[in-house]
């Protein structure tokens, strides 16, 4: 894998996004200018479908799977086909108010089923779309039923009306281009790191102060837009609608596209939905009229080319292509930046402050009576055997869990009521298992970590608004990859890290984010010896740059080299806070340790 | 009104042990294997249509098929070059006496046209070795990706079943003899026998599946695999016979049910979609794992189903999936999924 080709671009890999539009876009134009008619209705089918199925992909990365898509479809359709041809409403209106019926679908919908977890929200959607083109069918008084809803009238500004096929095919693939470029640099800007989080580890993306309810929103929302506008695009070019188009099969065809064509990429659904109709072109001249098979024999062959692909590459053509494709990355900036804590807290402040906190689980008292405090420029240890309370301490530290009895304060307030407000506070962390998005450059997961900071949307994510912002996320991505010493590694994909090297990127990402407080869970589970040694003398400069360090650690010898104090649990139980020197000697704490 | 009220009731209970049956097809796969099977409903299919031509006493060809499938598997597995001298006799054993049952059904099937049972078993066998056979080949090679990968590869399966289906038994719908004909009266209410036969064939299956997973080994792996499938394989639990296992059972358990509710509806090459759907929708309501919920998913289906196609026909449809997403919202607030598979 190691000897694929690679590009490393000046500025962003959303270049390749817009070359890659942009040749979808000539590519389609050529076949509008100059192929038979047939063509064209085929060209304008697959744009339409690639549109939608864009969307789906993208909800596919966030980590949601719907088998509803079309309803969102049939929303903008029916909507837009209704208003125009008995409403008297302008086409053009008809259209945005299609559109623009999808999305409040698609928020209602969204703002209902996206509590659903895991295989819920798959059952959910496919309810729902089954549903709505039972709801055409059966509300036949309005939307004409099963046998449709005819002659609605072409797409128009005024009195300039689109009725040219060509023209409309050319208009559909403006659009793809327009979105599947935009989405694909989407995913490699602020949102896109946030969304692709999302799908490793909500809990982790909220760390870093990701909505995660309103961004999964946004996401659906944004896919029925898409849907919705291939709806209403439909209806304006067949002039013609029923609920055959809209129903389970185009659900899963949308599906299929994506899948196919590798859902890794919005330009895959477009792979997928081209090739899909490629496929079925082949089959239609060689199996039924060369070979006079029946129908079934397609419908068979194509379902064996399906599985046999997948089988091959489960991540779809695009993963097959990706093998010869250049990837692209983010090279190193010339200038050199300083990543210190985002406000210089004032000496003798407490920026952490435990005071008699216990938490009770049922009837078991996990924790008890724990007291303390990190301050400035401290690095405070909290140690202790297996089950002394030290990751519930954690948690109640940063506000996850409530603890029964006992304040927390956090740079002097309690913890806010939201994970993703945390890091606002000057607080990140890393975790006791690794949470980094595997598919991802080692310098990307680092750039998710300024998330906060950023102020760059979905829409300057899509268009590239964002460019200077970037460059200084970028910046300081590297610089906290310098850091930690892993610059060498910040192309690769953060699969391939070994454990140690995926907490060290773990650090730089907490780092990127600038924290006053910075919490280590375990940092030092499967680090070799020289990598621990990294790390001591790692804490050592953030401390120096101003950031306190509380860390949860077994290794007693790394402990005790970097902390200013250490504070031991026992059983839930405050054992003892002190300096290093003190602990090391206590005989209780030798006790706990090595047992009586 | 009584009369209606309890034909519509009867309906219902039929209709929703049909479902019920199903339900516990895509429950036992989806649990094992996190396939969610869109394919499930061509097993009903499959199961019907291959009873039909084995009552008519011509040779099944589908088990002739599954039998050569089998034997490609076999003669693979036999050669695994990691199996000592005994295993390997084990396996060819085995697996002969696995290919001859199938081969043996359909010919006795074939033989004695018209007698039940022989039927029954020669369709069972069959479709549940195609079942082994779907999941050695679709899902094994896979089984790391994606559940959503794997949901569309069984979209291809899915093709593949229905094409195959219609080359091999025809357009035509083709009517098949219930258990026995008839029914009972019951004041004014006339009972079909064939509902009781499905009720009761539904019932013996679901509670011999729940006594084979608590009280056999076998059982036990199917349930281990089903927990946790990377903790099954540590200890030591066969986790693709797990796989091959559900696989098996869900294919048996479906095309029982096509083969039940055939003489109700005449056997096509399109009755599987339908039925596996609202089939869907009932595993959905009990969460896609658990049986007992399901149950009463099933039923809840198969009545609303009856009684408002009574009602509201038109709606029937709207009704019948719109009532998943309370429900799917009420059992995600008392006990989620688990959130991740990976």
């Amino acid at each position: 894998m190691s000897s694929r080709n690679f590009f490393i671009l000046r500025r962003t890999p959303a270049v390749a996004s817009m070359v890659t539009a942009f040749a979808a876009f000539v590519f389609a134009g050529i076949i509008a200018a100059t192929g038979p008619q047939y063509d064209v209705t085929l060209l304008v089918t697959v744009g339409l479908t690639s549109l939608a199925a864009m969307g789906l992909t993208l909800l596919l990365i966030a980590g949601q799977v719907s088998l509803g898509q079309a309803a969102f479809m049939a929303t903008g359709a029916y909507v837009s086909g209704i208003l125009a041809r008995d409403l008297g409403v302008p086409p053009v209106l008809a259209l945005m108010a299609g559109v623009a019926a999808s999305a409040g679908a698609g928020a209602v919908v969204g703002a209902i089923t996206l509590r659903l977890k895991g295989h819920f929200l798959p059952l959910a959607t496919l309810a729902i779309g089954i549903a709505t083109s039972a709801a055409i069918v059966a509300g036949g008084s309005v939307t004409g039923g099963a046998s449709g809803l005819g002659q609605i009238p072409p797409l128009a500004i005024g009195s300039l009306a689109l009725t040219d096929d060509r023209a409309f095919a050319v208009l559909v693939w403006l659009l793809v281009a327009v979105f599947g470029g935009g989405l694909s640099r989407l995913l490699h800007s602020r949102t896109g790191r946030a969304i692709a989080a999302l799908k490793t580890d909500p809990e982790m993306a909220e760390i870093f102060g990701v909505n995660a309810a309103r961004l999964r929103l946004v996401v659906f929302v944004v896919a029925a837009i898409l849907a919705g506008m291939s709806g209403t695009l439909y209806a304006f070019y067949f002039k013609f609608l029923s609920p055959a188009p809209f129903g389970l099969t185009a659900s899963v065809n949308l599906l299929i596209a994506c899948i196919f064509g590798g859902m890794a990429h919005p330009f895959g659904a477009v792979l997928g939905a081209t090739a899909i109709a490629a496929l079925e072109m082949v089959l239609q001249n060689t199996v039924a009229r060369m070979l006079g098979l029946s129908g079934n024999v397609e419908l068979i062959v194509f379902g064996l080319v399906l599985i046999c692909v997948l089988l091959r590459w489960p991540g779809g053509i695009w993963s097959a292509l990706l093998r010869v494709w250049p990837r692209f990355s983010v090279s190193r900036p010339a200038r050199n930046i300083e990543l210190a804590p985002s406000k210089r807290s004032t000496a003798g402040e407490d920026l952490l402050s435990v005071s008699g906190i216990a938490k009770n689980f049922g009837g078991l008292k996990a924790l008890q009576g724990i007291s303390f405090s990190v301050g400035t420029d401290q690095i405070v240890g909290l140690i202790g055997p297996n089950g002394a309370g030290k990751s519930t301490t954690f948690n109640i530290a940063t506000g996850l869990v409530a603890p029964s009895e006992g304040t927390v304060l956090l740079m002097g307030a309690a913890p806010p009521a939201r994970v993703s407000d945390l890091v606002h506070r000057g607080v990140s962390r890393t975790f006791q298992h690794v949470r980094i998005v595997p598919e991802r450059t080692v310098l990307e997961n680092v750039a998710f970590g300024a998330y906060a900071q950023g102020r760059s949307g979905m829409i300057s994510g899509m268009f590239g608004f964002d460019r200077n912002e970037e460059a200084a996320t970028y910046a300081k991505a590297w610089r906290a990859l310098e850091i930690v010493e892993l610059d060498g590694l910040a192309h690769e994909p953060a699969s391939r890290l070994a454990m140690g090297q995926a907490r060290l990127v773990e650090v730089a990402r907490a780092l990127i984010s600038r924290p006053r407080l910075l919490l280590l869970d375990e940092p030092a589970a499967g680090l070799r010896t020289g990598e621990k040694l990294k790390l001591v003398s790692l804490l050592h400069r953030l401390k120096r740059a101003g950031t306190s360090v509380l860390l949860v650690e077994h290794d007693m010898d790394l402990v005790m080299n970097c902390v200013d104090r250490v504070v031991v649990l026992d059983r839930g139980q405050g054992l003892m806070t002190g300096v290093p020197d003190e602990v090391r000697r206590d005989e209780r704490v030798i006790a706990a340790y090595l047992g009586t | 009104m009584l009369d209606t009220l309890s034909f519509l009731l009867i309906d219902g209970i039929t209709n929703g042990a049909v479902y019920g049956l199903l339900a516990l097809s895509l429950i036992v796969i989806y649990t094992v294997t996190r396939v969610v099977n869109i394919a499930q409903g061509e097993y009903v299919t499959l199961g019907a249509l291959s009873f039909a031509s084995a009552l008519s006493g011509s040779f099944n060809l589908l088990s002739g098929l599954v039998a050569a499938g089998l034997a490609a598997f076999a003669l693979r597995d036999v050669a695994d070059k990691h199996l000592g001298a005994s295993a390997r006799i084990r396996v060819l054993l085995i697996r002969s006496a696995w290919i001859a049952g199938v081969l043996a059904t359909a010919f006795a099937a074939s033989r004695f046209p018209g007698s039940y049972w022989l039927a029954v078993l020669a369709s069972l066998a069959a479709t549940a070795s195609l079942g082994t056979l779907t999941y050695r080949l679709t899902v094994e090679p896979v089984s790391g990706a994606s559940p959503v990968v794997l949901l569309i590869v069984s979209v291809g399966v899915y093709m593949v079943l229905h094409g195959a289906a219609v080359l091999i038994w025809g357009a035509e719908p083709r009517s098949v003899p219930p258990v026995v004909e008839g029914g009972v009266s019951l004041g004014p209410v006339f009972i079909a026998y064939q509902s009781l036969w499905i009720c009761g064939i539904a019932v013996l299956a679901m509670g011999g599946l729940y006594a084979f997973s608590e009280r056999t080994l076998m059982g036990q792996a199917l349930q281990a695999t089903a927990v946790n499938r990377v903790g099954a394989q540590l200890c030591g639990i066969p986790v693709r016979l797990a796989g091959q296992l559900s696989f098996a059972i869900g294919a048996g358990f479906s095309a029982l049910s096509g083969l039940l509710l055939a003489p109700l509806i005449t056997a096509n090459y399109d009755m599987g979609l339908p039925i596996g759907l609202k089939g869907f929708v009932a595993a959905a309501l009990g969460g896609i794992v658990e049986y007992p919920t399901a149950l009463i998913g099933v039923m809840l289906v198969g009545l609303t189903e009856s009684f408002s196609a009574f009602q509201v026909s038109a709606f029937r449809d709207v009704i019948v999936f719109l009532m998943v997403i309370p429900i799917l919202l009420w059992r995600n607030a008392v006990r989620p999924p688990e959130a991740h598979e990976h």
